[in-house]
């Protein structure tokens, strides 16, 4: 039945095929020749069709195998196993072409001894035993651990043959074993069957332990090296495969196929992705990494995905330096058209958001777009003017101050400000790399007086200072391992414990002239000194994690250029870090640079440098590395060959045969600004101070001595934490979140409503409307506005108050019309007199356990438990269309001070007040009623009557200090309350004041059925007067007096009134308004977030 | 020879009957009836058979054996109906709605040509055509084969000292201690035996251990008689560390489920239940007066359970976390007093007391008796007190290399060490007058040793190891 089905996907419609268009001229095998010795050896095969175009196209799976010897096996993948021993040869066929490989198996059926190192450990990483969801994980799965990925080879070993007494294995019987019953699943595995009864690991393992489950971890020869084959294949087209080959030497120099064991993994999961077997299947055009790693050894490969470029013709630019050539290379190899240069507006804002963090003024850009000479001599002379000014200082100094935590929570102000001096000192003499390294690591004495040894004072584990060490001088992250080997690389732990050596004898005391003063502290952390001497101490070892020993120091890869073992292991390490012959060191730096004048890294991220991760133009980054280790690792020189390359002069226009290119450089990739850059140059273009709590005014962001200064603005948009050396820590995303801060937040307002800006200033003193767009798109843009912007900035001066005429009117026809009325309905509910029914409650029932005593005034007092309390009130009233309700707090003589409350000054807190209603006779139509208007004779300062009903627990009505005095406040009810034959109505006085003691001691409610509005008037002496008065007899201050009165309760009119006051401002200020209303816009633009 | 020879015996018959039946499918569809053994049994073992085995019953439902499989699980509803796949809730759960099924959970559906399989074999009759012997039979008159030595788990003097019992494949060996070789080979259901231990009067012989990954099994023998006078099943993986109550009425066993059992040795009616432990119980020991028993597990502590009441009582050794590293393999119990011998994979052997004489505080490790033994090398997997308990032997793995090192009791002092390269060990046992201790482990072999002067006695391999036919 599966051969049925099998028959069907190969034969007819899932057929691979060589795509149309390319024509296969001849085919290659690889290898010539194969060599089987053992009964356990394979081979992958490799078909390799040339092409008419001279590209390469895998037929492995698409030649016909013509002819194989009876003694083997031959998938339709290609690989070739023994079944005997034997000589002959294999013959494919595509087309008319053929390919013949000569084949002998020696040796079959000669005992094997099948190594644990060598056979065993690489069968079982390949059926995923040791993998980290299965038995690799931190305890194991259902009582049976391994190393992670077969790291430790000896634990392994133990568990397979010591662990319970060998339970796992069985010599007697061997396929009784448990580890055979178990990975077959012949008996239950919740990790189902990873070989079959039969199959080659099956075979592998059963003559293991038939052999005697021997172990040879200290004689087997270790793999020295894998070879991957084809390599850097380019393929013609997306939806084709490639079939590769692994390739392992070992130690004593035997080579063997280890393509089935290897881990084959795409590094970009939409170009390509890789199965096992070797198998890769071509997603879409592009390129992406290969990475294959085996038994510790690591191996990639790049491969290009070509797609159909038949159209393409390749014209070579200029090239202004070696930069261009690398990448031209590469762009003709993988066909890929560069972009033209971009305009001398954009080179010149680019350049200097890029060297100096700020824009260029107006004046700067307006000379350099007026110089006529050649542009890319301008262009290298504003390059050299930019580097090593005050403000690259500036710039580059908070790059560093970033990498090396330059924060006052480790080393306090003092601290902070003078590491961060250091590094302006370092960055303005241009001090060499390699010098600024090695004085960072070999640092010793105060922190103050030398504030490089802060590194120490902030990197205080030995393992911590190690990995932060690499990854930040190195690009290597040498975390992964402290715990294993590395999965993903060839760093093992026992090079984790052996470097971190080199960090473990260093010491600290506090420095004498900060006696007392501390920093930090926790519950489980002491405080430590402010400032601290840090030193050598000569002795002090790192034990290794998993031995539980001291490894003696030792470097992970080595080079010639090594320091006297008798100095110290920091001078050590400085030496072996910094050297010239150090193969990550210089590499890593100048790649940082490159990625940050480019935003993306020859090899990215940037500081993540593996096997894995290859470079995208590995000549390119070589060629940056020697010319920056031959100029002395000097930081200016690289970055002015950088910035003189025509490549970073590209524009950020693309064409259509680069369109698709991110990791080229063909063309310019659009940046958002940094966090402080932005911040910057919001405020430079609108030429106004900045203005950061806690700092003087006009201090940049740049400038900012260390994080502990709190700018919500640059945290927003990725300013990094500095907490470690990771460059991840800055984000440069552009979410949602950010850019509506930044649109409506302070930080652009303030800087362009600022009064003193230079926006204000430009207003005034330019009349001409075109100069003044002019000047603001060159502020804020870098370059001047198009025919169109420049008409829509006209218009956008004139703009403000345009509908003044309407709102004035709108606001006139309201006064005139509307306000009357209503004042006139108001004054009428003032004389009248309203009057209340008193409720007489059928129930009231407290939470805490307070009791009620229903007095005959239908009031009660209340006595019993006091605390944070619900009184709930259920009464029946007959009055119809009920409109408000009232609560009077009354005083009595029982209660504290008089009350009405029962805190002991008498006051009392009414947190919230609710009323729901039913009709008498059927409560299942209770609804909630909405209370509204509420009015008191009298409210304490703050607890305001109107906090009784604003759905907010911590607000309330209050009488303090009104005490001993009946009180009343009245709530209208939102919509009349109107049953036919009664009402049930449940009132809740809710009364949360913290202290458990404000709650009411005698209350009374009552209802009313008056017309709207209902409430209680607190009128001023003059204007009680003054409304006692009828309206036609009012003097015309009175009646002022009661119109003002009314309106600025009315807040219909107090919007239309606050419209208008704007709208008049707008009008006197048109220009400025306008003017803000432009550089606002424009700050909301791509042009502006982005250097590009 | 194997079961593996039976399976793939069959597997190419079932490939040959498949191959037939496509071949007629032509003329009659109907032909060629669906085997449960061959071709539907593989697809669950693959698919199904991981979360839904004994050991890990996933929603109540057991398909490693024929009856739970067709009854199923927690729903309540009949998984495999026969004649009607349509009303067999096995089908509906494998069968997926818009590319997703129930079950297998978590993973891809199962292909649709396995489900047809699956419901062609149940609208057949959904019949059991499993070979009625699927696995090797061993009994006392067919007792096994041995082309390699097997490891030795355990080894035990019998109590007048003529006696030493053996671990075996599928059997616990007794040899004639005076070198006149095999007494007796006690031959039963299970493959892999962790313990065997004599009881106090010698005439008893318990057995634990059982076939990995699918039963345990507590064995109970008749020495004299050679006869097996009761086997208990117990669980779905090997059992260990029997011990015998004073009295020789009970045995307690320790299982990898975490629980502790014993049970009367006469009616093998159950008497203790205990789960206090977290992990695998591999040893356990009874109290001076068998009012108390003591067990160590994986999970680094040593319990002590009321045997009366069934109640854990106290955990012997510290629990602090990081305290203790690794598992506690072995525990002993001096002959006269409630101290507690262990060993495990610190590689040091210690003594504790019992019972407690200060309140716990968190951290402490009162009981331990001052000082403790020198470390040894690797995990130590036995430990035993002599008959005197005036002085202790442990045997200790590290590295495909054995160590056994007797000691004074009184003043922890080494009395002799023996190294045996050839392979770890993983059961020693002294003599009953302390003169001779025996050893064993990887390497399959027993060496007696004299215990004051460390001088090999003899050695053997206490099987007869027969050429290995084929590969």
């Amino acid at each position: 039945m599966a051969a049925v089905i099998s028959l069907a996907v190969c034969g007819v419609d899932g057929a691979e095929t060589v795509p149309n268009g390319l024509t296969v001229v001849s085919v290659e095998a690889h290898p010539h020749a194969i060599e089987l010795t053992t009964r356990f050896q394979y081979r992958q095969l490799l078909l390799i069709g040339k092409l008419e175009n001279g590209q390469t196209a895998d037929l492995t799976r698409i030649a016909k195998l013509k002819h194989s010897p009876d003694f083997l096996s031959v998938s339709d993948a290609g690989l070739v196993r023994p079944l005997a021993d034997g000589t002959g040869q294999l013959v494919f066929n595509y087309g008319d072409l053929s390919a013949t490989i000569a084949v002998q198996v020696i040796g079959f059926d000669k005992p094997y001894e099948v190594s644990f190192i060598r056979d065993v450990q690489p069968a079982f990483s390949r059926m995923n035993c040791n993998a980290g969801t299965c038995h690799g994980s931190k305890d194991g799965k259902d009582g049976f651990k391994l190393s992670l990925r077969g790291y430790d080879s000896l634990f392994d070993y133990r568990a397979f043959t010591d662990d319970v007494a060998a339970r796992r294995f069985n010599r007697t019987a061997p396929d009784q074993s448990l580890m055979l019953l178990k990975a077959s699943g012949s008996i239950p595995h919740v990790g189902g069957i990873r070989t079959k009864v039969g199959e080659p690991y099956y075979r592998l393992l059963r003559q293991w332990i038939t052999n005697g489950v021997k172990y040879d971890g200290e004689t087997s020869p270790q793999v020295a090296k894998i070879e991957i084959q084809p390599q850097n294949p380019i393929v013609p087209r997306a939806k084709m495969k490639q079939q590769i080959t692994v390739q392992a030497t070992y130690t004593d120099g035997s080579a063997r196929d280890v393509t089935q064991e290897a881990f084959i993994e795409s590094g970009n999961i939409e170009v390509l992705e890789a199965e096992e077997g070797g198998l890769l299947t071509m997603l879409r055009r592009g390129e992406a990494a290969v990475l294959v790693r085996y038994e510790g050894a690591y191996a990639a490969t790049t491969l290009t995905v070509m797609g159909d470029r038949s159209k393409f013709v390749w014209s070579k630019p200029p090239t202004y330096n070696y930069v261009d050539t690398h990448v031209y290379e590469k762009l003709q190899r993988v066909k890929i058209l560069p972009s033209d240069l971009c305009t001398d507006a954009e080179f010149i804002r680019r350049v200097y958001l890029d060297l100096t963090g700020l824009p260029p003024s107006s004046g700067d850009v307006r000379a350099f777009l007026d110089d006529k000479r050649d542009s890319k001599l301008k262009r290298d002379e504003l390059v050299d003017q930019l580097i090593g000014s005050r403000q690259y200082v500036e710039h580059w100094t908070n790059k560093w101050a970033d990498l090396l935590q330059v924060n006052r929570k480790f080393l306090g102000e003092e601290g902070a400000i003078a590491l961060r001096n250091w590094i302006k000192q370092s960055v303005a003499s241009n001090k060499p790399y390699n010098q600024f390294a090695k004085e960072t690591i070999t640092a010793s004495g105060s922190t103050i007086d030398n504030p490089a040894a802060a590194y120490w004072k902030i990197l205080r584990d030995p393992t911590v200072a190690m990995e932060n060490t690499t990854h930040l001088f190195l690009a290597v992250r040498f975390n992964c391992n402290k715990c294993h080997d590395h999965p993903f690389e060839r760093w093992t732990q026992d090079q984790y414990y052996s470097l971190a050596q080199y960090f473990s004898q260093v010491g600290r005391k506090e420095d004498p002239s900060f006696a007392g003063k501390k920093i930090g502290g926790s519950a489980v952390e002491g405080a430590r000194p402010l400032v601290e001497v840090v030193f050598d101490t000569a002795s002090g070892d790192v034990k290794h994690d998993r031995t539980g020993l001291v490894t003696p120091p030792a470097f992970p890869y080595e080079h010639s250029d090594l320091a006297p073992e008798a100095s110290s292991r920091r001078e050590q390490l400085a030496q072996w870090i910094t050297s010239t012959e150090n193969q990550y060191f210089a590499k890593s730096y100048v790649n940082r640079l490159w990625g940050y004048l480019f935003g993306i890294g020859i090899i990215e991220p940037i500081d993540d440098i593996r096997a894995g991760n290859p470079a995208t133009n590995p000549e390119l980054l070589d060629a940056l590395t020697t010319d920056f280790v031959e100029s002395g690792f000097d930081m200016q020189h690289t970055l002015r060959m950088i910035c003189r390359s025509r490549t970073y002069h590209h524009s950020f226009r693309t064409n259509d045969w680069n369109e698709d290119d991110e990791i080229n450089y063909s063309h310019a990739l659009p940046r958002r600004l940094p966090a402080e850059v932005l911040y910057d140059t919001i405020h430079v273009a609108a030429g106004a101070q900045q203005r950061i709590p806690g700092i003087p005014a006009g201090f940049r962001a740049a400038q900012l001595p260390d994080v502990g200064i709190r700018v919500p603005f640059l945290d927003d948009f990725g300013r990094p934490v500095r907490e470690s050396a990771c460059e991840c820590e800055r984000s440069s995303s552009m979410v949602l979140g950010p850019i509506m801060k930044l649109v409506n937040g302070p930080t652009v307002a303030n800087a362009l409503t600022d009064t003193s800006n230079e926006i204000g200033k430009l207003v005034r003193e330019e009349q001409d409307d075109t100069k003044l767009i002019e000047e603001l798109y060159l502020r804020f843009l870098g370059d001047f506005p198009s025919e169109e912007q420049l008409k829509l900035g006209i218009e956008a001066l004139a703009a403000p108050g345009q509908d003044h005429e309407g709102i004035v009117a709108a606001l006139q026809e309201y006064e005139s019309k509307v306000l009357p009325k209503k004042q006139k309905d108001w004054e009428e509910s003032l004389n009248k007199a309203v009057e209340w029914t008193v409720l007489d409650p059928i129930e009231v029932t407290s939470q805490v356990g307070a009791t009620f005593q229903k007095q005959d005034d239908h009031s009660i007092i209340v006595n019993g438990k006091n605390g944070k309390d619900v009184y709930k009130v259920i009464a029946f009233t007959d009055l119809a269309n009920i409109t408000a309700i009232r609560i009077e707090a009354l005083s009595d003589a029982s209660l504290p001070a008089g009350g009405p409350g029962r805190a002991k000054n008498g006051n009392f807190v009414l947190s919230e007040l609710s009323l729901s209603a039913s009709p008498k006779e059927d409560s299942s139509k209770t609804q909630q009623i909405g209370l509204q208007n509420a009015s008191a004779d009298f409210s304490q300062l703050s607890w305001l009557v109107g906090g009784a009903i604003d759905g907010n627990p911590s607000s309330g009505w209050a009488v303090s200090p009104e005490f001993n005095k009946p009180h009343q406040a009245v709530f209208e009810t939102a919509t009349d309350i109107e049953f036919v034959g009664g009402t049930a109505l449940t009132i809740t006085l809710s009364q949360q004041f913290p202290d458990g003691n404000h709650s009411l001691g005698k209350f009374r409610i009552s209802l009313t059925s008056a017309k709207r509005p209902v409430g209680i008037n607190q009128l001023p002496t003059d204007l009680a007067a003054a409304i006692a008065v009828p309206s036609n007899k009012r003097s015309p201050e009175q009646e002022a007096l009661v119109a003002n009165h009314f309106r600025n309760r009315d807040s219909h009119w107090m919007q239309l009134k606050k419209t208008a006051e704007l709208s008049e401002m707008e009008v006197k200020n048109k220009r400025l308004i306008g003017a803000q209303d432009l550089a606002w816009a424009l700050i909301n633009n791509p042009s502006f977030l982005f250097n590009r | 020879m194997t079961r593996t020879l039976c399976i793939t015996a069959s597997l190419i018959c079932a490939f040959t009957s498949n191959a037939k039946a496509s071949e007629s499918d032509k003329e009659d569809s109907a032909v060629g009836k669906t085997s449960y053994y061959a071709d539907i049994r593989p697809i669950f073992q693959a698919n199904c058979q991981g979360c839904h085995q004994p050991a890990k019953q996933g929603g109540e439902y057991v398909m490693t054996n024929f009856a739970s499989l067709a009854a199923g699980g927690e729903s309540g509803d009949a998984a495999i109906i026969a004649n009607k796949p349509g009303e067999s809730n096995l089908v509906a759960l494998i069968t997926p709605v818009d590319g997703k099924a129930e079950m297998p959970r978590g993973k891809k559906p199962l292909s649709d040509s396995e489900i047809q399989l699956i419901r062609k074999w149940i609208s057949e009759g959904a019949t059991d055509d499993s070979p009625v012997s699927t696995r090797p039979q061993y009994d006392m008159d067919h007792p096994p084969d041995y082309p390699a030595p097997p490891v030795i788990t355990s080894l035990d003097y019998s109590t007048d000292g003529k006696l030493l019992a053996v671990s075996g494949y599928h059997e616990v060996v007794l040899h004639n201690t005076d070198g006149s070789g095999l007494a007796a080979r006690l031959v039963g259901q299970s493959e892999r035996i962790e313990s065997a231990v004599f009881s106090p009067d010698g005439k008893q012989l318990a057995v634990t251990g059982g076939s990995p990954g699918r039963m345990g099994e507590l064995q109970i023998w008749d020495v004299e008689k050679q006869e097996l006078k009761t086997s208990i099943a117990i669980g779905y993986d090997t059992i260990y560390g029997a011990s015998w109550s004073h009295d020789g009425k009970l045995v307690a066993v320790g299982c990898p489920d975490t629980s502790v059992l014993a049970f009367d040795s006469k009616t093998a009616k159950r008497m203790l239940f205990n789960g206090a432990h977290d992990d695998w119980v591999l040893d356990t020991v009874f109290s001076v007066k068998s009012d108390h028993l003591i067990t160590v597990s994986r999970d680094r502590s040593m319990k002590l359970i009321k045997v009366e009441t069934q109640r854990f009582v106290d955990n012997i050794t510290s629990i602090t976390p990081g305290a203790l590293k690794g598992g506690v393999n072995a525990v002993d119990r001096h002959p006269t007093k409630d101290e507690l011998l262990v060993g495990g994979a610190d590689g040091v052997p210690k003594i504790y007391q019992m019972l407690r004489t200060k309140a716990r505080q968190i951290g402490d490790d009162h009981n331990l008796i001052q000082p403790v033994f020198p470390q040894m090398p690797g995990r130590v997997f036995d430990v035993k007190f002599s008959a005197s308990g005036d002085q202790i032997i442990a045997g200790s793995s590290f590295n495909g290399a054995g160590y056994v090192s007797v000691y004074n009791t009184s003043d922890r002092k080494i009395v002799t060490k023996i190294d045996i390269p050839q392979g770890g060990i993983f059961a020693v046992a002294f003599s009953h007058d302390g003169q001779a201790f025996a050893s064993g482990g990887f390497d399959g072999i027993v060496r007696i040793h004299d215990a004051a002067t460390g001088v090999l006695i003899r050695e053997f391999t206490p099987v007869d190891i027969t050429e290995r036919n084929g590969k």
